[in-house]
């Protein structure tokens, strides 16, 4: 990211919600987004994933600039490319855990056979697959959030992208969320996660502090990822 | 609780939600305004009261078949007396006879002036229960003095042609030239039985004495006794005609019963056609489906409303309103919507009855007691379909909020992306309101074809070109000779006249070359052809009969295609002959010469015997329909000479001139007067362009409303579908924003859209048009179209549903499709 801004308009006023952003994430990197409240954090992300587009500066992604993507390229990236967690877990109340999962797979236009076989393994891989016709309103929020992280890796995404994970899980939930993470990171997967508990910081190869939309400090972990 | 707090608070919503109250008001507006139209026209047509002093319902008697001897269903007056004295189901009875006099003052100088009058019994105003402004009524021995006829006239004649004198009772007035006393002046307003300026007592009686076989027939009307119904009644003079058959095998043989009906529906019937009263009430009941759906949208935009009042309503909930709180405030916004879509649907309701009472005005006859006013009984039915739409539309979304669970409500932070309002009830009423959009699209545009096929017929001759004028000359009612010197003097005037290059008279109006709607070709008469064996009378076969003067080929401009035309030589002194036209040789003699067949009618031209077919004409009338029965429209037509019948009435003259028409209108009264000053023309003198255009006035207006009706179901069903679209749309952004997120393109947004009202759509479309092609085939009947153009109308209405549903779910989802991620998965 190079001079990367961001402006939200509202009525006559302007808010920068990113000022300035310089920033590299190598292949296979822990990152660990950190910050108060309001700070960019969420904004940031959104934009590393695609989600969002800035109002400056430049964004490559694998080499590829992204601002020159079109809509429909920008969701095929995604959807190849990037696995989101969110803190609400943003399940589709309609659809079962295993359509929850399948979707990304669908959206990838995997054959039926193959999709099947791929979220089974993701469902034993978060210890869900007993619950894989309930709804979400019929599941814990760790529960629910086990099959985020599960909807996340079904394509085998190489860049995880985690806003807030354990934000609305217990301390039990919580590390068995980033103990999933740990696993994936280990496997070689780009992971950057936004946190305001410091304790997950820890999990990160790099933590990188915003503060009034500006990076005011970069940290690097290395022993902690390695833990 | 304080309802003016409420108000104030709905007043509040309805500005807060701009968007959504000026579409449920839109909605209302053009749900009420088509439902208050279509109620006053019904209510202003057939449930007009007659403004009688009795009150009670008066009930027309006619025949159920035709009498033979008169191809129509009215009653002979021997018949009428016999009805009257033996029925004891009506607590009275009376009878009258239509005509048309012209009126001019006792020296029978000056100019004449037509009205429409009836022949009534001397109780007729007893009947009524009408007290006259001047003068008096009738009295039984005004009929039986040998006298002078007695007349009394309404207050129009009176101030018209007496001045207003109050010492006209008992002066003299010419009546078709013969002197009758007025006795009284009825008051404005009384024009009994419909149009009426002249009463003329009569002793029925006269007639009877001139035996079974004589010609006249009469109306009769008749009032309840009390506890009596209809169907009692109706078998008591059943067995009273059975009687009468009987005893007169030869005159009454297939009239064994009546037909009762409310004078009020019999006469919209015979002013505006058969069917009409049951095209009022198809018309109606479709005006009502349009509220219907009109009430199904605001339904579901009450439903959207209250859904973005969850937590507003929880709140108030959980500060200790009480459910019936609840109900209230929602039932009072679906009233405000409701009460404002009306004052605009009474707006434009009032209009349209302008423009409706203004294709009225076109007919030859409006019954006195018709009116298009938003008088207070419609005002009546405004208040209650507001009342019922506002409940309609609010009742159930309001026990539905209330019953809602609080605690739910208040913490339902979406943690998953389901939350919709908006169940299986709306899905319903939408299905519903898509199902009635799609019958009413249909019936529209298989109505529209029809009228644009009606009116695309070319004519066969040069409308523009030929006047018709009301006549009813007479001559002496022994002599039908008088007559024919008359007619013949009068076209030798009119034919010096410069610019009127043929004259001819006929019985029926234009010569029955003017399409007509809503009735079949005017009366058919039973005839034999010579040669042929018929099993009994029933099989014998039926056409129109013109009687029609020399000249009348002329008029049209068309030379017969084989023989001769008509000629003053033809007398009833000479071969009995007729003409008919192409379409009957083609019918009847389809390979062979139909010059010199012979053929007689059966009944009424029994005494001058076998007619020979002299000539061929060409079809003046525009071709058929596909599927229109040749025989029952009319289109086999048969000419017979003036001069050859016993007819004492010219009653339509044909003009053709290259000129303008309307200048003759002059000359051609200047011309009679010097025939027979007692005579005047009636009525407006139309060119048949013109009268094509009266004629079809009410097809006009029919075809007119239906394609109304659907336009309105199809703007209010794409109202609809757009705002539940657009809502259930906008419900579901966060879920899109999760799809996206996960590599979700537009096209799979869009579909995610689409999908969901597509089944509903699909049913309901399917149902819609299944409902329209059975509602079209009821209908084929009632307009008296025999073919319907399905091939048409089954893509036609597949294209429109297509757009509509394009238009209706196509933004939404494109709107959808265009959604940031970021910014749909911030939406709560």
């Amino acid at each position: 990211m190079e001079g990367i801004r961001k402006v939200f308009y509202s009525d006559e006023l302007e808010t920068y919600a990113l000022a300035d952003i310089h920033l590299k994430i190598d292949a296979g990197e822990f990152v660990s987004i950190a910050g108060p409240s309001g700070c960019g954090k969420s904004t940031l992300l959104s934009i590393m994933g695609l989600l969002d587009v800035p109002t400056e500066g430049s964004y490559a992604l694998n080499g590829t600039e992204v601002s020159s993507l079109r809509r429909n390229e920008l969701a095929r990236v995604r959807n190849r490319e990037i696995g989101f967690i969110f803190q609400s877990f943003n399940l589709i109340g309609d659809l079962s855990v295993y359509e929850n999962v399948e979707l990304p797979l669908v959206y990838g236009g995997m054959p039926r056979d193959e999709r099947k076989k791929r979220v089974n393994e993701v469902l034993e891989r978060v210890e869900m697959s007993h619950r894989r016709n309930h709804l979400p309103s019929q599941l814990s929020g760790g529960q629910q959030q086990r099959v985020a992280v599960a909807r996340a890796l079904t394509t085998k995404a190489k860049i995880l992208l985690a806003d807030e994970p354990t934000g609305n899980l217990d301390s039990t939930n919580g590390d068995r969320v980033m103990g999933l993470l740990k696993e994936l990171h280990r496997e070689g997967s780009t992971i950057c996660m936004v946190t305001h508990d410091d304790r997950f910081n820890s999990y990160a190869d790099r933590v990188i502090s915003l503060f009034d939309g500006k990076v005011i400090k970069e940290e690097e972990k290395k022993t902690a990822a390695l833990a | 609780m304080n309802i003016l707090s409420d108000i104030r608070f709905s007043l509040r919503l309805l500005v807060k939600n701009p968007g959504s109250s000026a579409m449920a008001i839109l909605v209302m507006a053009i749900g009420t305004a088509v439902a208050i139209t279509m109620f006053a026209f019904v209510s202003g047509i057939l449930w007009s009261p007659l403004g009688l002093k009795e009150t009670r319902e008066v009930l027309h008697v006619e025949w159920s078949e035709n009498d033979h001897l008169r191809n129509d269903q009215s009653i002979r007056p021997s018949d009428f007396e016999e009805f009257k004295r033996e029925s004891k189901a009506f607590d009275k009875m009376t009878g009258f006879r239509w005509n048309s006099v012209a009126l001019s003052n006792s020296s029978g100088e000056g100019p004449a002036k037509k009205y429409e009058m009836v022949f009534v019994e001397s109780n007729f105003f007893d009947f009524t229960g009408s007290a006259p402004l001047l003068g008096r009524t009738f009295l039984p021995e005004d009929v039986t003095d040998g006298k002078d006829d007695k007349i009394v006239i309404s207050q129009s004649v009176w101030e018209e042609h007496f001045d207003g004198d109050p010492e006209a009772m008992g002066a003299i007035a010419m009546l078709d030239g013969k002197p009758c006393t007025v006795v009284g002046v009825m008051p404005a307003g009384f024009y009994f039985p419909s149009e009426t300026n002249i009463w003329v007592a009569t002793h029925w009686p006269n007639s009877k004495e001139k035996g079974r076989t004589y010609w006249e027939r009469m109306e009769v009307i008749g009032v309840l006794g009390d506890g009596v119904s209809k169907s009692q009644a109706k078998a008591e003079l059943d067995t009273i005609a059975g009687r009468l058959a009987q005893e007169f095998p030869d005159t009454n043989e297939n009239l064994l019963s009546v037909n009762l009906n409310p004078f009020v529906i019999w006469g919209a019937n015979a002013v505006m056609g058969d069917s009409f009263q049951s095209i009022c009430y198809v018309l109606l009941f479709c005006a009502l489906l349009v509220l219907a759906v009109a009430s199904a949208n605001v339904f579901n935009l009450v439903m959207t409303r209250i859904a973005t009042r969850t937590s507003e309503l929880s709140i108030r909930s959980a500060m200790g309103a009480r459910r019936s709180h609840i109900v209230v405030q929602v039932i009072l916004d679906g009233l405000m919507l409701t009460v404002l879509g009306a004052l605009g649907g009474t707006l434009i309701a009032g209009w349209s009855l302008k423009l409706i009472w203004a294709k009225f005005s076109m007919q030859r006859f409006i019954p006195y007691w018709w009116n298009m006013d938003m008088d207070g009984s419609v005002l009546g039915f405004v208040l209650a379909i507001v009342i019922v739409s506002a409940l309609a539309s609010s009742l159930v979304p309001g026990l539905r909020a209330a019953r809602s669970s609080v605690a739910e409500n208040l913490k339902d932070d979406s943690r998953t992306s389901s939350s919709l309002f908006i169940g299986m009830l709306s899905k319903f009423i939408l299905a519903f309101q898509i199902t009635i959009t799609g019958t009413l699209a249909f019936v529209s545009v298989m109505m529209i074809l029809v009228w644009i096929h009606l009116n695309s017929r070319e004519l066969p001759y040069e409308a523009e070109l030929i006047l018709s004028a009301e006549l009813r000359m007479t001559g002496d009612r022994e002599d039908p000779s008088v007559l024919l010197r008359k007619m013949s003097s009068f076209r030798d005037l009119l034919l010096k006249h410069p610019g009127v290059d043929s004259v001819a008279f006929s019985v029926s109006e234009g010569g029955d070359a003017a399409p007509r709607f809503g009735t079949s070709g005017g009366s058919q008469f039973a005839f034999e052809i010579d040669g042929e064996v018929y099993n009994s009378d029933e099989a014998k076969p039926k056409v129109a009969r013109e009687v029609v003067s020399e000249g009348f080929n002329s008029v049209f401009d068309v030379e017969p295609l084989i023989g001769r035309s008509m000629s003053s030589l033809d007398t009833h002194d000479t071969q009995m002959v007729c003409m008919v036209n192409k379409t009957f040789a083609d019918f009847h003699w389809p390979n062979e010469d139909p010059l010199g067949k012979r053929l007689r009618f059966v009944g009424t031209d029994k005494g001058s015997g076998f007619r020979t077919v002299v000539g061929v004409m060409p079809n003046i009338l525009p071709k058929p329909m596909p599927g229109d029965n040749l025989v029952e429209m009319g289109y086999l037509k048969m000419y017979i000479p003036y001069s050859q019948t016993t007819w004492r009435t010219a009653a339509f003259l044909l003009v053709r001139s290259s000129g303008d028409l309307h200048r003759l209108a002059e000359p051609m009264q200047r011309a009679l007067r010097q025939v027979d000053s007692t005579q005047a023309f009636q009525g407006r003198m139309l060119t048949l362009r013109e009268l094509n255009d009266r004629n079809m006035a009410v097809m006009d207006l029919v075809f007119s409303m239906f394609g109304a009706f659907g336009a309105a179901s199809l703007i209010l069903g794409v109202v609809g579908l757009y705002a539940i679209m657009s809502f259930t749309t906008k419900q579901r952004f966060r879920e899109f924003g999760i799809r996206m997120a996960l590599g979700a393109d537009s096209k799979v947004i869009m579909m995610a859209v689409v999908k969901r009202g597509s089944i509903l759509l699909a049913i309901g479309g399917v149902l819609g048009v299944g409902a329209g092609h059975a509602v079209s085939m009821v209908l084929k009947s009632t307009i008296n179209v025999h073919q319907l153009p399905l091939g048409y109308t089954y893509p036609i209405v597949v294209v429109i549903l297509g757009v509509s549903t394009m238009v209706s779910m196509g933004v939404p989802a494109w709107r959808a499709s265009r959604l940031q991620p970021s910014k749909a998965l911030r939406v709560d």
